[in-house]
Order: structure tokens, then C-alpha cells, then sequence
């Protein structure tokens, strides 16, 4: 027992300390002090014998108490060094925090690097990495490296290329009842964002350009509006494994879809059961037209209906891009105004029951598919309410 | 000091003395040589078992081998006498042993601090040998150094390069002024440059890559060390690195006619990536292209040397010259709204704007414009 609780223990320190490696044997390395001649954190391992330089090529500025902040890691292993924002909070029109690409933090050739607020949260975030005092919304990995000792190593060279800092001020989100930063992670992979490290992950190229273009959202170059998705959705474990893990790691794209789709059918469900409760809870047996009530009980089982009533009742969602790569799917006339719920769902129904006979042109459709589909997807959960319905 | 034997190094055009001093004549001298350049202050701190052993050994008798120390000179006819006057300036180099001369700096320090006079007394009287070279071919001292460099403390090739060249931080070259990073000065003006990216952009040149790893291990180098063995080990090729670039940086401001950036005239999403040619072309992203552009020129027979590239600056031209730098600033904003790595991207891009512009089989020879926009193609084929 007591040599599993050292193991335990050593297992933990190695965790909460970056390692170097150095003749052939790992070392956790600590942080001893910061010299402001050759600009450079000092670590040093327990015996004082290993020396770690990383040096620290912005201007350090260093008057905010790191303790009024939390830390996540993201990914994303295509992010751009450029892409430091200002993160808002959509609901309570509230800055939150940062989000930028760590790379940012190791170079001076962005457009922040001489912002005094950037340049404030970045040392704050650059102590944080280095002593591992960070906070990691899936922990079934190591987002850490440990690299070779050199005469200087970057901070980089100690986490996963694609770590993205999440910094957040804690005065700011104490403000906001039960704020959870996982119901903010469907909002934030849509922009390639992830809690979960896969190097192979391909990021849709229409993803950089959600950040050059003036979209509808309030996403402008240097900030981001985040919004967390519906309060009644957030106790479901589907959406939050959806967007952690699956949607990250699986690569078909007819898979992706039906993973997807399935957020469509706990919708749809719920609107059921919402339904339902309203009929009972409406039902006067007294003075009921029970064949009417068979009625309104039938269209409340059919698929379409809901459908329809969750794009256009429960939530506003719209994606023309969608509904012309369905069409296209679905061969039908270019030209039709057939509404979305119905493609999508017979979009569903080609894959589900005719998928033997999927020709290679529709195969080709899917990854645009399942873009404009998680777009679609995130929108849904963001805006899904039952309020005055 | 005493001096068993000279002879002539014929590869690096270098006397080579071998001397017997003392320890405590040589710790007196080290010191001076350590104050006097400060690169060679920076201590490698690995795992110190090897070295702690060794103090306990050098306590006890033992015989370290030869330390190999280097002493820059214009003359190379020179007695015994002066060199040893010449030595105890500490206008040196430690080539190989930097890591032991610490060590017996250290082991030093620990025994006056015990009071342990007698072992003391015992460390002091011990005798070294030290290799000198003597001479004032720089690139052959380099050469050397990394060829002596197989013991247990590796050292980067840039950081050789940091330690050969810190005089030039004193002395300047020509008209061009070096500025050390720790002064936290810019260079604003035309002939200033950052030492650390002076260093940066020859150390492209000798490697031939605009983003040279810096590889720890001898073996790695051996790229390097074969460039350097096919150079002209009569010639300060630092030197020649920087009055070359700085050359062309003459000539393209020349061009440019008092260019500017004007925001009224180019919308950029940021600050541009500088705002007048000496801004552009004082920063590492483009020393380093030049470098590794005019290193693979080389390989591939396009140029014969930075002679060469210097007489064909003259020819430069430009259809528009505004335009060209336009051009060329709207390009390096957009690789930085694109790119995961902005430094590194802009450096290939550079080193493929060079390239076009000094190799005369390509459509773009000396044509500014033409460079940048085949320089900008070829980048993008690349990411």
C-alpha cells in the first residue's frame, strides 16, 4: 500500500510539473525564478542539479494577481498565431477572458504583442503553463511533452503543437449563475476549438474563414460573443461526449452524420414529451373532442412535425448552404423550396435505408454536409427553448 | 606561463602553441576571458555527476587533458614574449573546455569557502596544459570549435557564431552598427541591426535554412560543418554576410525613394510588417531569408560568393517600386492572418523572394516585383 501511494504520489508530481528529459531519464522540473537580464524563467529539478531556460520573448508585464484567473487548455491543430480574441459572454453581454493559440505566447510576430492588456494576461498565462496550474475539460490525456534538454527550450516545445489557452477572470464569471465552460464548448468548436487533442484532426477550411468574414454572429476579428447552449439541455450527456470526443475523433463522414442527427433525435424527443405534458395538461375529458385529441396525440408521435416545429418553433434555424447540399444529395430539382427539416431528414433516410446504393458523387457531398449540419447542430442546442410554446 | 612547442595549423592558417601553466595562472586568466564575453558566461547546466566527480579527482592530483583556447590576431609572426603579453589581456577564446573551466572555477570557490587552504594551495599549484591558436581566421576558429566539440557538453552552432563574433557588438563593421537585444534598443536606422538576428541570419546562411534547428549534437551539424570546410577560410565570412545584406538594404531603400507605408493607400487587418524599408528589412524574418537563399544560390552553383551577389546589386530594378513594397507588405500581412507559425512562414517567404531575385536561370532575376509575387507562389505551393 505504501509503495503504491509513492508511485501515486511520483505519478502526480510528474502531472503537476513540466519534465525535461536528460540522458535517457525524465526529470519534473519547478519554477525557481525569473531572470530579468536574459529574460528567462529558471526551473530547476528537485535536487537542483537539472537547470531549465525558457525564455520569454514578449515584454513581461507583470501587475495582475494570477490568482483572479482560471486556466483551460483547448486545441486546435490548425490554429492560427494571429487568432488572439477577447472572449464575451453572449447572454450577459460580459467580457469573460481571452482565448488565443499558445504559440502566441512564444512569439512576438502577431498583431498583440505590444497590447498592454494582451501582454498582462499573457504573463499571467506563460507563469501558469510553467508551473502546470491550468484546469484540462477532458482528462483522458497528457496534453504535456516532455522534450530534451537544451540551452533554452520553449514553452511550446512542453505542451501539444494546436494547445489553445483559455484564460478566464474569475470576478467576471462568479457573476454568471452556474456558469459551466463546458456548455460554452459547442459554440467554441465550431470555430475548431476542442477539449480533446487529436493531431490528425482536419479543421474545415471554411473555419478561417468564419474569422475573416463579418458573420452573422458577433464574431469580429478580435473578439468572440461565446454562448452557452440551452439551460435545458445541459444536463445531457450525449451533447457534452458529442462534442468532446466523438465528433473529434471520428473521421467517416457517414458516421459523423448520424452522430450528428442524433442531437436532432433528443430534440425531437424532448419536444414529444413537451408536447404531451401541454395536451394533458390542457385536457378537459369533461368537454374533450376525444377524436380531436387522437388527432393532436398523432401529430404529436409523427417525426416531421417535430422537425419542423424544432427549426422553426423551439429554435429559428436557417442554412441555405444546407439545404441546397441536401438537394443536391437528394438529386431533386435545384430550384424546389423544399424546407430544410424535411431534406435533412430525408437526407437521414437515404443513409439509413438505401445506403447500398449511395453513388460516390453523394459520397463526396458528405464532409460539406456534416459542416453546414454541425453549424446547424450548434445553433440548435444555443437557441432550443420551450419558453411560450 | 610556459611554451613546450608551436606549430602550424595549415587547414585554418592558425599558429597552435601548447603551454604548461599553472591552475591558478590559468583560473586568474579564464576569469578575465569569461568577463570579456558574455556569451561564453552562459553555463550549459546539465546533470553535474561527471563534474562533481572530477572535482573530487582534480582534488586529489588528477591531469585534465588539453584545454584549447584561441587568441584572434592580425599578425601572425609573433615571439614567445609577446604572446604571452598578448594571452594575459584575456582577449581570448575558450574553444574546448569551456564546462571544465567552470568546473575548476567553481571547485575554487568551494574550498575558500571551506578554508580548506591546504587542498587550496595543493589545486593551485597543479599544472594545465593549454592549447592557443593563434590567428585571424575566424571562420577556422569556428571550424574548429565544432570539430573539437565531441566532448560532454554540446554547444549549438548559433551559439559558437555568438561567442566567435561579440566584438563585432563593440567594434562594428564598416558603416553598420550591431545593437545587443539586452539595451532594448531598435534599430531605426539604416546600417543597424540586431546582433542576435545578425547571428541568426549568417547561422541560415551556413546551414542553408531560413529556420535552422539548433541541433545540440556534433553529428546533426555535420551539414554545417561540411559548408563551412568548402569555404574560403581566408575571408571573414561574417563580415562579408552583413556588409553584403547591408548592401542590398542600401540599395532597395535607394529604390524605394522614400516609401512609406500609407494606410490610406493599402488596408491591412494590423500593424504592417514594417513601415519603411529599413523597417522591413532590419528584421530577422528577412536577414535569414537572405541567408538561406544565398547559401542554396551557392550550393547550386548560381553565385560563386557574397562578392558576387554584391556586384550584381547594382542591377536590381523594379517596374514600381511603390508597388512592389505594397505588394510585399499586404503579402506578409496576409501569411500572418493565415499562418499557425508567423515568424517561420515569413521567412520561407523571404528566402524564396531572394532566390528569385539572385538566380539568373529564373524569370525574375533582379526584378523586384517579379521576385515577390514568384517568391509569394512558391510559399504558398509549400504550406
Amino acid at each position: 500500500m505504501l509503495l503504491k501511494k509513492v508511485i501515486d504520489d511520483i505519478r502526480a508530481r510528474f502531472k503537476m510539473s513540466l519534465s525535461v528529459k536528460e540522458n535517457g531519464a525524465e526529470y519534473p522540473i519547478f519554477l525557481e525564478s525569473y531572470n530579468q537580464i536574459t529574460k528567462e524563467f529558471v526551473l530547476k529539478d528537485d535536487n537542483r542539479k537539472i537547470e531549465v531556460r525558457i525564455p520569454y520573448v514578449l515584454k513581461l508585464k507583470d501587475d495582475v494577481n494570477p490568482n483572479e484567473f482560471s486556466l483551460y487548455l483547448l486545441f486546435n491543430n490548425e490554429s492560427i498565431e494571429n487568432h488572439i480574441f477577447q472572449l464575451n459572454e453572449g447572454n450577459y453581454k460580459k467580457r469573460l477572458g481571452w482565448l488565443f493559440p499558445l504559440q502566441a505566447l512564444v512569439s512576438s510576430n502577431h498583431d498583440y504583442s505590444e497590447n498592454t492588456h494582451f501582454l498582462r494576461i499573457a504573463a499571467v498565462a506563460f507563469k501558469k503553463l510553467v508551473k502546470c496550474d491550468y484546469n484540462q475539460l477532458d482528462t483522458q490525456f497528457d496534453p504535456k511533452n516532455i522534450p530534451d534538454l537544451q540551452e533554452q527550450n520553449g514553452l511550446n516545445e512542453f505542451y501539444q503543437a494546436g494547445t489553445i489557452i483559455l484564460i478566464l477572470h474569475k470576478p467576471a464569471i462568479q457573476t454568471i449563475s452556474d456558469f459551466e465552460i463546458t456548455d460554452y464548448l459547442p459554440f467554441l468548436y465550431r470555430f475548431g476549438y476542442s477539449s480533446m487533442y487529436n493531431p490528425s484532426k482536419k479543421i474545415h477550411p471554411n473555419v478561417k474563414l468564419e474569422f475573416i468574414m463579418d458573420s452573422q454572429e458577433p464574431c469580429i476579428k478580435k473578439s468572440i460573443t461565446a454562448r452557452p447552449i440551452s439551460k435545458l439541455l445541459r444536463e445531457e450527456f450525449f451533447i457534452k461526449k458529442l462534442f468532446s470526443q466523438s465528433l473529434n475523433f471520428e473521421e467517416h463522414p457517414i458516421v459523423r452524420f448520424y452522430l450528428l442527427y442524433q442531437v436532432i433525435e433528443l430534440l425531437i424527443d424532448k419536444i414529444f414529451h413537451h408536447r404531451f405534458k401541454k395536451i394533458f395538461a390542457q385536457l378537459n375529458l369533461e368537454n374533450e373532442n376525444l377524436w380531436e385529441l387522437q388527432s393532436k396525440i398523432q401529430e404529436a408521435l409523427k417525426e416531421l412535425p417535430r422537425l419542423n416545429h424544432l427549426f422553426n418553433k423551439y429554435t429559428k434555424t436557417r442554412s441555405e448552404e444546407l439545404r441546397e447540399l441536401c438537394l443536391k444529395f437528394l438529386n431533386m430539382d435545384p430550384t424546389s423550396n423544399q424546407g430544410l427539416p424535411k431534406l435533412i431528414y430525408s437526407v437521414r433516410s437515404e443513409l439509413v435505408h438505401n445506403y447500398r446504393q449511395l453513388n460516390s458523387k453523394q459520397f463526396s457531398l458528405m464532409n460539406d454536409i456534416n459542416y453546414y449540419f454541425e453549424l446547424v447542430i450548434i445553433n440548435v442546442l444555443i437557441s432550443y427553448t420551450e419558453e411560450s410554446l | 606561463m610556459e611554451i613546450l612547442s608551436k606549430l602550424m595549423d595549415q587547414r585554418i592558417n592558425s599558429l597552435n602553441f601548447l603551454t604548461e601553466m599553472s591552475v591558478e595562472e590559468y583560473l586568474s586568466l579564464a576569469k578575465k576571458i569569461l568577463e570579456k564575453n558574455e556569451y561564453q558566461r552562459k553555463r550549459v547546466k546539465k546533470s553535474n555527476t561527471v563534474y562533481a566527480l572530477l572535482k573530487i579527482d582534480l582534488v586529489k592530483g588528477c591531469l585534465i587533458p588539453p584545454l584549447v583556447l584561441a587568441l584572434p590576431h592580425t599578425n601572425l609572426e609573433i615571439t614567445n614574449e609577446k604572446l604571452k603579453a598578448e594571452i594575459q589581456k584575456g582577449n581570448l577564446l575558450i574553444l574546448d573546455g569551456l564546462q571544465r573551466t567552470y568546473t575548476l572555477i567553481e571547485l575554487e570557490k568551494e574550498l575558500k569557502d571551506k578554508q580548506d587552504t591546504d587542498s587550496l594551495k595543493k589545486l593551485y599549484q597543479q599544472k594545465l596544459r593549454i592549447e592557443i591558436y593563434f590567428g585571424i581566421n575566424r571562420l577556422g576558429i569556428l571550424y574548429r570549435m565544432l570539430t573539437l566539440n565531441t566532448g560532454q557538453t554540446p554547444v549549438t552552432l548559433r551559439h559558437q557564431i555568438e561567442i566567435l563574433y561579440l566584438d563585432y557588438l563593440i567594434s562594428g563593421i564598416d558603416n553598420i552598427k550591431l545593437i545587443r537585444e539586452a539595451e532594448d534598443e531598435t534599430p531605426d536606422k539604416l546600417g543597424e541591426y540586431k546582433f542576435d538576428d545578425t547571428v541568426a541570419g549568417f547561422n541560415s546562411y551556413i546551414e542553408r535554412d531560413e529556420l535552422p534547428i539548433d541541433r545540440l549534437d556534433i553529428l546533426e551539424n555535420i551539414q554545417g560543418l561540411e559548408k563551412l570546410s568548402k569555404e574560403d577560410q581566408n575571408v571573414d565570412l561574417f563580415k562579408e554576410f552583413i556588409v553584403t545584406y547591408n548592401k542590398l538594404v542600401l540599395k532597395l531603400n535607394d529604390l524605394s525613394e522614400g516609401w512609406i507605408f500609407d494606410k490610406e493607400q493599402l488596408t491591412l487587418d494590423g500593424p504592417p510588417f514594417g513601415a519603411n524599408v529599413q523597417k522591413i528589412f532590419a528584421r530577422s524574418q528577412a536577414m535569414t531569408g537572405f541567408g538561406a537563399a544565398i547559401g542554396i544560390l551557392k550550393d547550386r552553383k548560381l553565385i560563386e560568393n557574397f562578392e558576387d551577389v554584391r556586384g550584381l546589386m547594382e542591377k536590381i530594378g523594379a517596374d514600381n517600386v511603390s508597388d512592389a513594397l505594397n505588394s510585399l507588405i499586404k503579402k506578409l500581412d496576409e501569411i500572418k492572418h493565415t499562418s499557425t507559425k508567423i515568424g517561420p512562414a515569413q521567412r520561407i517567404f523571404f528566402q524564396y523572394i531572394f532566390r528569385e531575385l539572385f538566380n539568373k536561370e529564373g524569370d525574375s532575376f533582379l526584378n523586384l516585383n517579379g521576385a515577390i509575387e514568384k517568391g509569394y507562389r512558391r510559399y504558398q505551393s509549400q504550406i
